[in-house]
């Protein structure tokens, strides 16, 4: 694979940034004692020498230049407690410097100026989160069904598990944005959490055709068919209509919510340190963080017609067709039976499954067969992005499987 | 039926450190006795030697002793393995018949009666031509009160699935009438009915999902 | 039909990957008039604190404020929103330290007493979970 050379395409994002209509303001600074917080070994000083004035310290801002601001000024970075703490926690490579930990933590609702807000940020960590998500899942499980892919894909990257991970960093939201308020917070202007439909059972990635909005023309609304497979082309990586994604231009006065700006923040971490240390370097980080969450894959399926797809499987492989048979019973008369079924084809067992009547055990040995079909997973599975590095053992071909079952 | 548990036999080492904790916990019911702390000194038995590694043989064999539990799902089954896959052969060598005797996961030799099936197998027939099939429609068309789904199945000798399928969308009026009289039935449940039944659809669900 | 899948979030295992230490805040108060706090003011004024509490934990914020008229305090404010606080007052600074140390290096769940309880884990159990129709018992 050939790697993009960075300079080229991320000028903009790394290039000295001002702001022009503070310029003149900033030459008649003059410098007076710094009273923000400092970082820790900062504030010690502080306390020990109070009157010693070094010219490394920042410049002192009025404070009603700093309300006119609407984000944090960058020299306010460097003497965050807050950030520098929250650099040390996550542990991000010291060529990531503060400030731009600082900006990631500005959301595009705050700051609407692309040079001082996260969105170029995000747009590039989300693409790196999904590259990453998704090499790790289909090498792992090369014959997980679309739907399932989606599922896990959401459960390691989607908007709901990114603002988990914000808020297990330690991350807290500001109020409202402002010049004044400590860059260690999140900033954005905040809208109340999105109504959650009331349902009976778990939210499931649909597989039913619906109504959608033409690709070309937003206006248009044309019923698609909305088939799983038309997914991987027309919707973002989690089997949505991508106008619900980042890519939709959201209206920045309105404000965004929480869950969306800590997503786009997370995003943002991940672009900035893929941008200033490098695709080893984010490779680790991404392993570090999201790769070492738990997910149990099997807890995701949720099968319609288990027996009659086993029995399609069954048919497409050239197998024998599946037997149910009763493995063990007790009290079959009694108030409480419990029966084991295994499902075989011919001498070989699928699988097995225990219920308190015969249609149960059956059923759910039919799904415990399915899923270890879904579930393979090759002994020696190796993700592409491993050899783009120099010294990387060389590309083998992985297993790829015709995909899942369609009844 | 019978159960097909295998019986424990009378003299393995079980049943005697059953026999053993039983005469140990008979003697310890007795009154005057606060805590349970002299039971459990009781029931601090020597184990059966057979449970003991055994003293003659050379302890470098492998115990094999598969779990008594329900199968793994991640443990692929070994037909679902891929051609090329390396644990096709461990698991073929897993499977001999010294080894496999009494695992819940392994397959059976070819010796070993199959266990008995939940539904007896049957072949489909297909014996039914174009002919049938409209009559069917036919009948079902005319007198759809007579002429249920299960009727029609046992006159052609064939299932009600099938039958579902050949007159699908016929007799719409039989089927907005059964729903008026399912939806009349069910407005005479009390809550403790309603909600029995809605736990049970609930647990349903849960059928097509855990494993 | 095709299969359908439950939307999920995957949890986090803080460790396993990344250790996240859980204390993110801690704060030292101090009074300037009181006896109690002499222990404290002699810390925050020597080089104790940077050297063996500041530098050791650079991913906790540290503040320090007078409090006047009161016990000098810690108090930690941890990731899942509890905080907890210890009184120093009359300790000695390597003392304090020790206190200092006990709040940083907590998880800030509620303390609980962990002995006669079951065991939880989130992985597996390798032998599954005993099943009385499932095998039986092995001479070996």
């Amino acid at each position: 694979m050939k790697a993009v050379r960075l300079l080229r395409w991320s000028g903009s994002v790394l290039s000295p940034r001002t702001r022009p209509e503070f310029f003149p303001i900033r030459q008649s600074i003059h410098l007076i004692q710094c009273r923000t917080q400092a970082t820790a070994a900062a504030t010690i000083d502080h306390i020990e020498e109070a009157s010693d004035l070094s010219p490394s310290q920042p410049a002192y801002i009025p404070e009603d230049v700093l309300t006119r601001l609407p984000s944090p000024p960058i020299e306010a970075s460097r003497t965050s407690a807050k950030l520098a703490a929250l650099h040390a926690r996550l542990s991000l490579p010291s060529r990531l410097p503060i400030e731009t930990l600082a900006r990631t933590l500005v959301d595009q609702t705050a700051d609407h100026n692309p040079k001082f807000n996260n969105s170029s940020f995000s747009v590039l960590g989300n693409d790196l989160l999904a590259y990453y998500t998704s090499e790790y899942i289909i090498c792992q499980y090369p014959r997980l069904p679309l739907a399932v892919v989606f599922a896990a894909m959401y459960a390691y990257c989607g908007p709901k598990a990114l603002a988990t991970i914000t808020r297990e960093w330690g991350v807290q939201p500001a109020a409202a944005p402002g010049g004044e308020v400590d860059p260690g917070f999140l900033q954005f202007m905040r809208l109340p959490p999105e109504p959650q439909p009331e349902r009976l059972g778990p939210e499931l990635v649909s597989t039913q055709s619906a109504m959608v909005a033409s690709p070309n023309n937003p206006n248009i609304v044309e019923k698609r068919r909305r088939s799983i497979s038309n997914r991987t082309v027309y919707d973002d990586e989690f089997g949505e209509p991508k106008s619900s994604g980042i890519e939709q231009s959201i209206d920045l006065s309105q404000g965004v919510t929480m869950e969306k700006a800590s997503a786009n923040f997370v995003r943002a971490v991940i672009g900035a340190v893929y941008l200033h240390a490098g695709r080893a370097a984010s490779k680790q980080f991404y392993k570090d963080h999201f790769m070492s969450r738990q997910l149990n894959m099997a807890s995701l399926f949720q099968f319609r017609t288990p027996t009659k797809d086993l029995s399609k499987l069954c048919a497409r492989e050239g197998f024998q067709p599946p037997i149910a048979r009763i493995l063990s019973e007790t009290g079959r008369l009694s108030r409480h039976p419990v029966f084991v079924v295994g499902v075989f084809s011919g001498k070989e067992k699928l699988g097995e499954g225990a219920g308190s009547s015969l249609d149960e055990a059956r059923t759910r040995a039919a799904v415990a067969a399915l899923k270890s079909w879904y579930l393979y997973s090759p002994l020696d599975w190796k993700l592409p992005s491993d050899t783009e590095e120099a010294n990387a053992k060389q590309w083998v071909p992985q297993m790829v499987d015709q995909g899942d079952v369609v009844v | 039926m019978n159960s097909l548990l295998p019986a424990p036999a009378m003299n393995s080492a079980s049943s005697r450190f059953y026999k053993l904790c039983a005469t140990v916990l008979n003697t310890a019911s007795k009154r005057h006795q606060s805590t349970y702390r002299r039971t459990r000194k009781r029931l601090n038995i020597k184990p059966d030697p057979a449970f003991l590694p055994s003293k003659t043989e050379a302890h470098d064999h492998i115990i094999y002793n598969p779990p008594p539990s329900m199968p793994n799902i991640y443990h692929t089954p070994t037909i679902f393995l891929p051609k090329d896959d390396k644990r096709r052969l461990l698991q073929q060598q897993q499977s001999q018949p010294q080894l496999a005797a009494g695992t819940s996961t392994g397959v059976s030799s070819n010796k070993a009666k199959m266990p008995p099936p939940v539904r007896q197998p049957y072949t489909k027939k297909y014996h039914l031509k174009e002919g049938d099939l409209e009559e069917m429609r036919r009948l079902r068309t005319e007198d759809p009160d007579t002429w249920s789904a299960n009727k029609l199945a046992k006159k052609f000798d064939c299932s009600v699935l099938f039958v579902s399928i050949a007159t699908d969308g016929i007799a719409t009026r039989k089927k907005l009438q059964q729903e008026l009289v399912t939806e009349v039935v069910k407005s005479n449940w009390g809550t403790k009915r309603r909600l029995a039944r809605e736990d049970r659809a609930i647990r349903r669900e849960k059928w097509y999902s855990d494993a | 039909m095709p299969v359908q899948a439950i939307k999920s979030v995957a949890t986090s295992r803080n460790g396993v990957g990344a250790f996240i230490l859980q204390c993110r805040r801690l704060d030292f108060h101090y009074c300037d008039w009181a006896g109690s706090s002499r222990g404290m003011n002699k810390l925050l004024t020597s080089s104790l604190l940077p050297q063996q509490v500041t530098t050791k934990y650079p991913a906790t914020e540290f503040r320090i404020s007078s409090r006047p008229n009161k016990h000098p305090i810690l108090k930690a404010y941890y990731i899942n929103g509890n905080t907890k606080a210890i009184c120093v007052r009359n300790l000695e600074p390597a003392q304090i330290i020790q206190k200092a140390e006990l709040l940083l290096q907590n998880s800030g769940i509620k303390n609980k007493k962990i002995r006669g309880k079951n065991v939880v884990s989130q992985n597996e159990s390798v032998r599954g979970i005993w099943s009385p129709l499932h095998g039986g018992l092995k001479n070996v």
